[in-house]
């Protein structure tokens, strides 16, 4: 068992990494408590929804786009211009960082296709939370802020 | 750095890498089409007419809902008026093929000068 990689409460000690790929990595967020909630509830699905969301999440990172808007979207303003991974009932929220990164904030299952707003608050929250907490690493780290 | 292990991708390569490659190759046709959909610039809507399906059909289609039959695949490249290629790749870098190829542009570098 890999540490921090079991069900359950995930926190910091687990590899943040879910893809690396050609054009960009794709990372789990890390909430203001160490906590990664899209990586634990995306280990709660079944293998086949895991490896659904994964084959979208590997195809962002080595090619930097999907173009279908049945599988990668952005929610505007709305949506507080998060990006929405979609495959089947399963949803997963984040947003693009300098550096060639995507985070993912928030995993949900939604059986209508509207997300709710405080679903769209939360992803928010967890990534101005993750934001701040890399920013805390780097000055710790004595590195500057990424750039594109 | 603190090694962390396997990235969540690795994780799932190493517990069941055929059922990943399944996903991966839905995806790749989904994205296709998408693609060729876009540039056809036909709506989903125009395509199942076309199709004499329904929009609820296309859109499961897109949304890599259906086991696609190699079938309906050819059927719906058609109705956006494209044609479908197979291409199989090694699942090393660089594939026996374009290895030949640059051993060849090798020697003939090698014979020019």
């Amino acid at each position: 068992m890999i540490p921090g990689l079991d069900k359950g409460k995930l926190s910091v000690s687990a590899n943040p990494i879910a893809v690396n790929g050609e054009k960009l990595t794709i990372e789990w967020a890390v909430d203001g408590r160490g906590r990664l909630p899209a990586l634990e509830f995306y280990k709660e699905l079944s293998l086949k929804e895991r490896q659904r969301i994964l084959a979208l999440f590997k195809r962002l990172a080595d090619t930097g786009d999907i173009a279908s808007r049945e599988h990668f979207k952005s929610l505007g303003k709305t949506g507080d211009n998060l990006w929405e991974f979609k495959r089947s009932e399963l949803r997963f929220l984040g947003d693009y960082r300098p550096g060639g990164r995507f985070i993912v904030a928030l995993g949900v299952r939604k059986k209508k296709n509207d997300l709710n707003r405080s679903d769209i608050e939360k992803a928010s929250r967890i990534l101005a939370e993750h934001d701040e907490r890399d920013r805390g690493e780097r000055r710790n780290d004595g590195q500057g802020p990424h750039h594109l | 750095m603190m090694d962390k292990g396997l990235t969540t991708y690795e994780e799932m390569e190493l517990e069941d890498a055929r059922g990943l490659r399944q996903e991966e190759l839905i995806i790749e046709v989904t994205e296709a089409l998408a693609r060729a959909l876009r540039s056809s610039g036909l709506t989903q809507s125009e395509l199942a007419a076309r199709l004499g399906k329904t929009k609820g059909f296309v859109s499961q289609i897109m949304g890599g809902g259906n086991n696609l039959t190699l079938r309906t695949l050819a059927d719906v490249a058609g109705a956006i008026g494209c044609r479908v290629q197979v291409k199989l790749v090694s699942e090393k870098k660089g594939s026996v093929a374009l290895q030949r190829s640059s051993s060849v542009s090798q020697e003939r570098r090698r014979k020019i000068s």
